[in-house]
């Protein structure tokens, strides 16, 4: 009998939260989706480096799992609430407490249950949809195949039962402290509606506001010291909670400083039943406002790294491929046969770089440039042991490689070769005449110029900086390593990389070389890519693949996110709609059409929508405007975030946007539900 | 007195094919204008589906009702909106009062609704307000008076627009006898100075007495109409007991 209960419970809960249903069938989907990616025969395939999207899936599954919880513990509690006058019933029956409890457990398992069940296909569906987006980016045809692991099952179930176990743990104690009075008055409750004494709190809401746009104002000008930073962090997030206590307080003002808005059609009754239910909801308001905002930005800021990276990616690798040694006599030999079986070879150089025993410059951007550091050993830092040097011709023809004109110094002249970031100190030395040791016999030479296009100067030609000087000058200095700079007709084979690291003889074989020699990487603090072979497609390949992983991760968090937050929304307002559907009657008594009663529901509900929607959006915004200026102004470099951040913006509005259609329609049919 | 309302052969059915439930069977009778009228009858005898009816909340089955000439039971939704927006005044035995309103706010909202004037809609409210003797209140939220004070405020919001017909569904269901004497006694003077036509649905006969004209509903059809006349309220009272009694009213109203 229990059993048949429970099922009965369960078929009318489904309709009654479809939405909830719903809601998690998709992120069940979702999880599917992704973990499926994880088993999957051809993404492993395709992704050289899949422990990376493992982990990124791994740590998305945690986040995702705390939503779910959150979500499923915050709908148990509801529903609780809703239907404590049936267990009150139960309880008046005979059960006993832990039965019901029982009941109630079985029951939301269930549901759990049948949305999973709902999203298992959806969720094959996506795994092959997201898998192609995978394989477009690589530009290998996908031939879909059934690629779907017995793992993944078990895995989404297991994750899913976690999550509701969770979620459930507390119910028994829940019911073990209610009373059959509590229980059923327990619905009865409603929301209490006041006339707020206290008017000062309506002007929560300008303080807020007022708050609000310093804040942004302050961000934007960068007039924020690092320190006092998180203090006006927490009082943003103070003024978010503050605006929905004085909104509410703000409406009933309005309604009393009797406006002319009042007095238009239904304005009064919808300003009262917003001014409730802000009132009630407040701090859940606020939350999800500032877990909107943090999700928005979020997404911008790692879009911005990603777009950074992208950028940076051309600039740091502009040879094909370019491969290191530390032997300065080494010919390359192994090198360039791989390379020429694979593909073709257009031009290549192998040269040497030089030093002279001598660090000054490298001591002296230690001193100036931020952000350098210098390993122990044999662990790298920023710059080599000794400044590097380059014979002019060498440097000519590498420029030629690149497409970059030939430059001249004569027999007496150097010039400088450097990134950006230190073309100042370097300048600075040069106009002292202390690029060149005043110790040797060097000093007779004349500084020619700078120059800052790309040239791979995080440890292959330099890092940071090569010296270019006659090459008669050659023979006073001492070959420092050696260089091969190839490029090839057409794109590089996927595996070249991995097949030249191989043969490096300080290759492990593990991903990490041991030099005997201190490398230099360069200055920029901001993902770097170095390393002793690079070459570029692979690379590009390589890296569009992490950006993609982690678009698509963040893409899923921040959805699942989204629409637990507004699953929250919507069932709260349909629950209200079924249980205050006497005021819609009480409308229509008092001659409202349906029509006008549509209208008056639409405004309600997109106010009540709009609030968390635009504050967040506002936020945002100018914090995500701020950080690309930061961003700018450390790296140099113009990271183009916009179409991202209106990207996210546009998901952001359609999911809001299909939630809203959805509880407008539920509403609707709740109140005219005869 | 002229005719406002005039019911002809309304029928109301409920259920599906296999069960149906007659609840109206050709009801016909007349209103005029500025008269108090009381429809009595015992629980499920139609009296609530009759006024449904008449406040076009529900539709009829067959028959017409005209208002003043026009068939109501011919208009479309929107029309029928702004039919009982401009004609019809409601008040109800659990007061339908909107909770999340202020007792002032509640009668205005009946006429913003009708697109009236701010100055006009102030006017007014106080107007109806002090003749209801409820201004004192105007601030406070329905469940913050009592349920005497909460049907006067539904009286002054089916007032406040003037409406032709005024329609009350048990409207001292929810009092107790004090609150149930002042609020009929309000009706009676909202009956007889402010000339505002009422149509009372009531089954407790110490209501009903307070009525000009009463129609006695059973099983759905009107079996008897009695006229106050110029007699006392006790002897018309006397009277409804009577047909009651003969008619297997409610015992407790014989006794």
């Amino acid at each position: 009998m229990l059993g048949k209960l429970t099922l009965r419970n369960v078929r009318r809960s489904s309709k009654d939260y479809m939405i909830y249903i719903v809601t998690m069938a998709v992120v069940a989907s979702l999880m599917f989706a992704f973990n499926g990616m994880m088993f999957s025969r051809d993404m492993k395939e395709l992704y050289r480096e899949f422990a990376i999207f493992i982990a990124f899936v791994a740590m998305a599954s945690f986040f995702i799992i705390m939503i779910v919880i959150w979500l499923v513990h915050y709908m148990i509690n509801f529903m609780m609430e809703k239907r404590s006058r049936e267990f009150g019933t139960y309880l008046l029956l005979g059960m006993r407490k832990k039965q019901i409890a029982a009941i109630f457990r079985r029951e939301n398992i269930l549901l759990g249950l049948i949305s999973l069940l709902v999203g298992t296909i959806p969720g094959m569906f996506f795994q092959i949809s997201f898998t192609n987006i995978f394989y477009s980016i690589v530009d290998v045809e996908y031939h879909i195949s059934p690629d779907f692991s017995p793992w993944n099952l078990l895995l989404t179930f297991g994750l899913f039962l976690f999550a509701y176990i969770l979620a459930l743990f507390r119910v028994k104690r829940k019911f073990k402290k209610m009373t059959i009075n509590s229980l059923i008055y327990l619905d009865r409750q409603n929301e209490l509606v006041k006339n707020e004494k206290k008017t000062w709190k309506k002007l929560l809401v300008f303080i807020s506001v007022a708050y609000i746009i310093i804040f942004n104002v302050l961000v934007l000008n960068s007039n924020m010291s690092m320190g006092s930073v998180w203090l006006y962090i927490a009082g943003l997030l103070a003024a978010i909670y503050l605006l929905y206590i004085g909104l509410s307080s703000f409406f009933i003002s309005y309604i009393k400083k009797q406006r002319k808005g009042i007095y238009k059609e239904a304005n009064i009754f919808v300003l009262r039943q917003l001014s409730s239910k802000i009132k009630t909801m407040r701090f859940t308001m606020g939350t999800l406002t500032i877990l909107f905002t943090t999700a928005l930005l979020a997404w911008m800021v790692v879009m911005m790294f990603a777009d950074y990276q992208n950028k940076e990616l051309a600039r740091n690798l502009p040879f094909d491929v370019q491969v290191f040694n530390e032997d300065t006599k080494f010919d390359f030999k192994h090198e360039l046969s791989l390379i020429s079986e694979a593909s073709t070879i257009k031009d290549q150089h192998i040269y040497n770089i030089y030093e002279k025993d001598t660090d000054h410059i490298n001591q002296y951007l230690y001193d100036h440039v931020e952000g350098t550091w210098q390993g122990e050993g044999r662990e790298g830092s920023s710059y080599f042991t000794y400044d590097t040097y380059i014979g002019i011709s060498d440097y000519n023809y590498i420029r030629s490689m690149l497409g970059y004109s030939p430059v001249e110094i004569g027999s007496n002249g150097y010039l400088i070769h450097c990134v950006e970031r230190v073309q100042p100190y370097l300048e600075q030395l040069a106009r002292n005449g202390s690029i060149m040791d005043e110790e040797q016999q060097d000093k007779d030479l004349i500084y020619k110029g700078m120059y800052t296009e790309p040239l791979s100067q995080k440890g292959m030609n330099g890092a940071d900086y090569l010296i270019v000087v006659p090459d008669s000058y050659m023979k006073t200095m001492h070959p420092y390593y050696s260089l091969l700079a190839v490029s090839l007709e057409g794109k590089a084979p996927s595996d070249l990389s991995e097949r030249l690291a191989a043969i490096q003889p300080s290759y492990d074989g593990n991903g990490d070389y041991h030099l005997k020699m201190q490398y230099g990487y360069g200055s920029s603090n901001i993902i770097s890519y170095s390393g002793i072979v690079l070459v570029r497609d692979n690379s590009i390949v390589e890296v569009g693949l992490a950006l993609i992983s982690m678009a698509f991760v963040l893409a899923y968090i921040g959805i699942v996110f989204l629409c637990a937050a507004l699953t929250i929304l919507a069932v709260q307002q349909l629950s209200d709609s079924s249980k205050y559907k006497f005021r819609y009657s009480i409308l229509k008594q008092l001659g409202l059409s349906r029509r006008e009663t549509n209208r008056v529901v639409l405004k309600q509900l997109g106010v009540y929508y709009m609030c968390p929607f635009v504050i967040s959006i506002v936020l945002s915004m100018f914090i995500g405007l701020f950080a690309s200026e930061r961003f700018v102004y450390y790296t140099g470099i113009q990271a183009g975030i916009f179409q991202y951040y209106l990207l996210a913006v546009l998901v952001f509005a359609v999911i809001y946007l299909v939630y809203f259609i959805v509880t407008y329609v539920g509403f609707l049919r709740n109140i005219y539900d005869s | 007195m002229s005719g406002l309302i005039r019911v002809c052969d309304v029928e109301k059915y409920y259920g599906t094919q296999s069960n149906i439930t007659k609840a109206l069977n050709r009801v016909s009778f007349e209103i005029n204008s500025g008269e108090f009228i009381g429809i009595m009858g015992a629980s499920g005898s139609g009296k609530t589906t009759l006024l449904n009816m008449l406040s076009t909340i529900d539709t009829v089955t067959s028959g017409h009702i005209y208002f003043e000439h026009q068939d109501i039971t011919t208009l479309n939704e929107e029309k029928l909106a702004l039919f009982r927006k401009a004609n019809l005044g409601f008040v109800f035995q659990d007061f339908n009062l909107l909770d999340t309103l202020t007792i002032e706010e509640n009668i205005m909202l009946a006429m913003t609704l009708q697109g009236k004037r701010k100055q006009e809609i102030h006017a007014k409210c106080k107007q109806t307000m002090e003749q209801l003797g409820i201004a004192q209140i105007k601030d406070k939220f329905p469940y913050e008076v009592s349920g005497g004070q909460k049907q006067r405020c539904a009286c002054a919001r089916a007032l406040v627009n003037e409406p032709k017909l005024i329609l009350a569904d048990e409207p001292t269901g929810a009092l107790d006898s004090k609150s149930a004497t002042a609020l009929l006694d309000t009706f009676t003077a909202m009956n007889e100075k402010l000339g505002a036509t009422i149509l009372m649905v009531t089954h407790d006969s110490f209501s009903a007495s307070y009525c000009r004209r009463i129609l006695f509903l059973k099983d759905g059809e009107i079996f008897h109409e009695l006229v106050r006349g110029n007699g006392t309220r006790r002897e018309f009272l006397n009277e409804i007991l009577d047909v009651l009694s003969l008619t297997g009213g409610d015992v407790a109203d014989a006794r």
